[in-house]
């Protein structure tokens, strides 16, 4: 559990105390973003299967990188961008496993069940989505980044985010709407 | 209809994933324990794309090419690992061919694409366990050959293990003829379920510890005179059977394939959804024996133990936690199964197994997170 000293030692401390090698300012660093983290992750990967391994993937690159930190009270911020960057990833060796095993459907956890029916067909149509459009769909619409800040994250231009984000609307729009009326 | 996107994303923020105590210490724990990272080499991409074409060139030619399952290797087609929770030591190759049929290899397997037409593929097993997933195409026929047998499927998902003394060919979905390359060159046909050893010498066994319920036809008379005990019982045929006669009277006798993988997964998620355990736990038992090979196969045991302990039943709760063990031995779960395996065990009042899984527990997992649990059962308490 986190401490109330840790909870008031801020992220730019931490990060400089990690910088010299302290070990405990990751553990405490950890402690306070990896639920957010983890959030993020599951929500952009759509099921739980590699979350633990994006988050592990991020600490990781905390812990390693941590001396390259431009801004380190914006720490949460950086773990976003690596878990964004890990997410992509994993999605795109997804989809083109998927295509190389003539298209077999998408992968469903045990451990994960989303009980809205809605939100469910949702995740279920994001994943037939390329990732370079499903990412900043869901970047910018169900965790309401900015399109600046979606376009940072995603390492593209501000109109290519737009241009990618108005079609995946239209695609996400088209899809659910076959399923109601399926 | 219209759909109220917006809505539905802000709902979708509300998502969170089942992140507790245990789960954040258990990532935790594998933050600290892995070793640094390495900045990523532009050489080490460009050298596998290079590999990755050359070998996926190699099967889509159709070349003589040789594939074993030794994932250190780069002669495979396309590796991919099964799931990222496998030990490295239980790794597999995979070979995807041009149809985008599969076949994935266990590490002593060698197999080679010796033909790829549209109309006839046919792959050699030279050694080792190998799981073919053959997609449909009609008018095309996929074979492979074994030293003891050639097996003829149409699209199907089976297994083709590979000894010096026989091959044995168990068979997932859809159907496969067998053929024995020894004696009178005898035919068998498989159904789902079904097992077939086939000897290098004129010896035809059925295989009595794989294939649970169904049996296969007997095709052109002569029953098996050689099958044993045991549930399976596929049986030999004693001439060549004509095409209408493997593809029709030997399905009337078959059950239907068995649910996907993903179907089954979907109705245990509903059935936990709503609260019936009973339900969970039919459609994850069902998962793990057609299934057993999927790479959420672990996760799905280990769910299943937790199923099986809230309804009460604490052996086959440990059973399926010691299973998902067996499955991926160094995967997340592995030693959250351990832990609910001895407790499991407790519960169901064996005390000596409970003993023995909580000590393997206190030696494999010795600073671990159930260590006070495990102790307790250990002092007797």
């Amino acid at each position: 559990m986190t401490s109330p000293a840790a909870q008031a030692e801020p992220d730019e401390r931490l990060v400089a105390r990690l910088q010299e090698g302290d070990d405990r300012a990751l553990t405490q660093l950890y402690r306070r973003h990896a639920r957010y983290i983890a959030g993020v992750a599951r929500r952009l990967m759509g099921d739980e299967l590699e979350l633990d391994e994006v988050v592990q993937e991020a600490f990781i690159a905390l812990r390693d990188r941590a001396h390259t930190l431009e801004e380190p009270g914006r720490v949460r911020s950086w773990l976003v961008r690596v878990t964004v960057r890990g997410a992509t990833k994993r999605l795109e060796k997804r989809r083109r496993r998927r295509r190389l095993l003539a298209a077999q459907p998408p992968p469903r956890t045990t451990t994960d069940p989303v009980a809205d029916h809605e939100l469910r067909a949702l995740f279920q149509v994001l994943e037939q989505v390329p990732p370079k459009l499903r990412v900043p769909w869901s970047l910018h619409r169900i965790e309401g980044e900015t399109l600046p800040r979606t376009a940072e994250l995603c390492d593209i231009s501000l109109a290519t985010v737009k241009r990618r984000i108005a079609k995946a609307d239209a695609r996400i729009r088209a899809a659910l709407g076959r399923e109601q009326e399926g | 209809m219209s759909v109220d996107l917006e809505e539905l994303a802000r709902r979708a923020k509300e998502v969170e994933p089942a992140w507790d105590d245990l789960r954040e210490q258990r990532v935790l724990e594998s933050i600290r324990r892995a070793p640094p990272s390495e900045p990523e080499a532009p050489r080490r991409r460009v050298a596998w794309i290079a590999a990755a074409a050359i070998v996926v060139f190699g099967v889509s030619a159709g070349g003589w090419l040789w594939v074993t399952g030794a994932s250190s290797s780069n002669r495979v087609a396309v590796v991919a690992p099964r799931a990222p929770s496998e030990p490295p030591e239980a790794a597999r190759s995979e070979m995807v061919l041009a149809d985008g049929s599969t076949v994935a290899l266990d590490a002593d397997a060698r197999v080679r694409l010796a033909l790829q037409e549209p109309e006839r593929v046919v792959l050699e097993q030279e050694r080792g366990r190998a799981v073919y997933t053959v997609a449909q195409v009609p008018a095309r026929s996929f074979e492979v050959h074994t030293p003891a047998a050639i097996v003829r499927v149409r699209g199907t998902v089976f297994v083709v293990e590979v000894d010096d003394d026989a091959t044995l060919v168990e068979v997932r979905e859809g159907r496969v003829e067998v053929e024995a390359r020894a004696g009178d060159g005898r035919r068998s046909l498989l159904g789902v379920g079904d097992a077939l050893s086939v000897a290098a010498t004129a010896e035809t066994v059925a295989e009595p510890e794989v294939g649970d319920r169904s049996s296969a036809s007997a095709v052109g008379g002569r029953p098996s005179e050689s099958a044993v005990g045991g549930r399976s019982s596929a049986s030999a045929v004693g001439d060549r059977p004509s095409e209408s006669a493997v593809g029709g009277r030997s399905s009337e006798s078959r059950p239907p394939p068995p649910p996907s993988a993903d179907e089954l997964l979907a109705r245990a998620d509903e059935a936990r959804l709503a609260s019936d355990p009973a339900r969970a736990a039919e459609a994850l038992d069902a998962f793990l024996r057609h299934h057993a090979d999927d790479g959420r196969a672990a996760s799905a045991a280990f769910t299943l133990g937790r199923v099986e302990n809230r309804r009460g039943r604490h052996r086959v709760a440990a059973r399926a936690f010691e299973r998902s063990r067996a499955l991926s031995p160094t995967g997340p779960h592995a030693e959250d199964a351990l832990a609910q395996e001895a407790l499991a065990w407790s519960s169901a009042g064996d005390i000596e197994r409970a003993t023995d899984a909580a000590r393997r527990y206190a030696e494999a997992y010795p600073s671990g997170l159930h260590r006070s649990r495990v102790q307790r059962l250990l002092s007797g308490e």
